[in-house]
């Protein structure tokens, strides 16, 4: 899998779907079958990836949010987008 | 209005769409037993509607256990709603678009879709779909061959049984792949056999809407409604759920009460359909019980006591009524009052005596026909009705071979 740069452009997988139950997503993929439970800050980033978005774009919006420096931000949120691409949840162009 | 327990007062609060929060904290306040809460929810399939309003209006009032174990439960819910979700979606884009076969989404998601904020709001147990009715023998056939299985499956040997099962049966009920139950209905409401509107006819009217990330044909506001009136009406509203999807669908900018009450007129289903609107109106405290007409005191009694938690199901009630012959005497005359009481159009009052001469497929069973032949079993059910009842049970049927569960 390539680096997560500034301007990787993440993108929900087509074969996901999700609801919200108890302030948690719950997504499944329609080819595994697999379940995940999104909560708390990993919830707020599906959300905030409903639309295709730039990693650049992510962190700012995760800056003005949460109070920690932006590349301890960047290192953790390239670190689940990497996971969750491995998965097949989104895609990262 | 019989007396309510705390536990069922407080469900039957969250089955509304915004229920009151005064209510809704008086009713969780008036609760000393959360025992059971979980469990009553479940079994009225009213959990996630109940751990939504609880967690909103009063946390503090739940105990921690019933909470937990409430949220596990919507989990499950959750995750069973997007099964469904998926299975719907690999029906459509393997069987039914590709073989451009006719349907349309009944009930289920298609009810959480369009009538709640989301899909995991409502309970769903498996997935209801109207196909047409001259491709359902191929439908099923073609399911089969991808590894959907009949629910029971057993009682079908070879091509003739399965063109007979198809023939004969209600809804054809499969299991699929990933164990997500499916209902492929012919007609609706062939046990009633009142619902006045074909199948084709309902295609025709049906409209497009977005269930998970596709789009599915459903029945309109209007028309969905008459006919969860009648069909939920026969069931006397016993189930908590059917609740919470009437005062959902009313409570939808698509309900319109007088386009509702016109297309009953037409189909001479006013008295049912305003005993539904009765019935919401006694639920949510709009209006009195004893100002209603008949058939709505009715309901509204017989819903007040099917709710209750020690009350047997209507059909179980039923079923057990069968093992004698004045039993099924009585179980097809309730149902002819029923019809006969729902409906106001003559021709649509007496089309429940044809049921008399439906083969069912215990009849095929008993003496398997060609399909060339299969008419005879329309001749010869009546005469197999009143053997049934001097025998004081069904013969032939299918849960007493020795090999049925």
């Amino acid at each position: 899998m390539p680096d997560i740069q500034v301007h990787t452009l993440i993108t929900r997988s087509a074969a996901i779907l999700a609801t919200d139950v108890d302030g948690e997503t719950i997504l499944m993929h329609l080819e595994h079958g697999s379940y995940y439970g999104l909560k708390g800050t990993a919830r707020h980033i599906w959300e905030m990836i409903e639309r295709p978005m730039r990693f650049g774009d992510l962190c700012a919006g995760l800056v003005e949010k949460y109070a920690s420096t932006p590349d301890r931000i960047g290192q953790d949120v390239a670190k689940f987008l990497r996971e969750m691409a491995d998965e097949g949840v989104i895609t990262l162009d | 209005m019989p007396a309510l327990s705390p536990a069922l007062r407080l469900l039957l609060t969250c089955c509304r769409r915004s229920p009151d929060s005064t209510q809704l904290d008086a009713a969780a306040g008036g609760l000393r037993d959360w025992s059971r809460i979980t469990d009553l929810a479940r079994h009225h399939l009213v959990v996630p509607q109940v751990l939504l309003h609880l967690k909103r209006a009063a946390p503090s009032l739940v105990p921690k256990d019933a909470l937990a174990d409430l949220s596990a439960e919507g989990r499950r819910a959750a995750v069973l709603n997007l099964l469904h979700l998926a299975e719907l979606r690999q029906l459509a884009a393997n069987h039914l678009i590709p073989s451009q076969i006719r349907y349309l989404v009944i009930k289920g998601v298609g009810i959480s879709a369009r009538y709640y904020a989301h899909v995991s709001l409502r309970q769903s147990r498996d997935i209801d779909l109207l196909v047409d009715p001259r491709r359902l023998l191929e439908l099923t056939t073609a399911l089969m061959d991808d590894g959907y299985r009949l629910s029971d499956a057993r009682l079908v040997d070879n091509a003739n049984d399965l063109r007979a099962y198809c023939a004969m049966h209600a809804e054809i009920n499969m299991i699929s792949p990933r164990g997500v139950v499916i209902q492929l209905h012919q007609l609706l409401d062939f046990t009633g056999c009142q619902y006045p509107v074909g199948t084709d006819e309902l295609f025709d009217l049906a409209e497009p809407v977005a269930i998970g990330q596709d789009t599915h044909p459903v029945m309109p506001t209007l028309e969905l409604f008459v006919y969860l009136a009648y069909h939920h009406g026969r069931h006397q509203w016993s189930r908590l759920h059917w609740i919470a999807d009437l005062d959902a669908v009313i409570s939808h900018p698509s309900f319109d009460t007088n386009a509702v009450l016109a297309r009953a007129d037409v189909l001479g289903m006013r008295p049912v359909v305003r005993a539904a609107l009765d019935l919401h109106e006694v639920l949510t405290g709009k209006s009195e019980h004893a100002s209603k007409p008949p058939l709505s005191k009715q309901l509204i009694s017989d819903c007040l006591h099917y709710i209750q938690e020690d009350a047997s199901p209507p059909e179980l009630e039923r079923e057990s009524q069968r093992g004698t012959g004045s039993g099924i005497v009585k179980s097809w005359l309730r149902n002819f009052q029923f019809n006969w009481r729902a409906n106001n159009h003559w021709h649509n009052r007496c089309r429940y005596i044809f049921s008399i001469s439906r083969p069912t497929y215990a009849d095929y069973i008993f003496l398997p026909l060609p399909e060339s032949l299969f008419w005879l079993y329309r001749l010869l059910r009546p005469i197999r009705w009143v053997y049934e009842i001097a025998r004081g049970r069904p013969v032939g049927d299918l849960k007493s071979r020795p090999d049925a569960h």
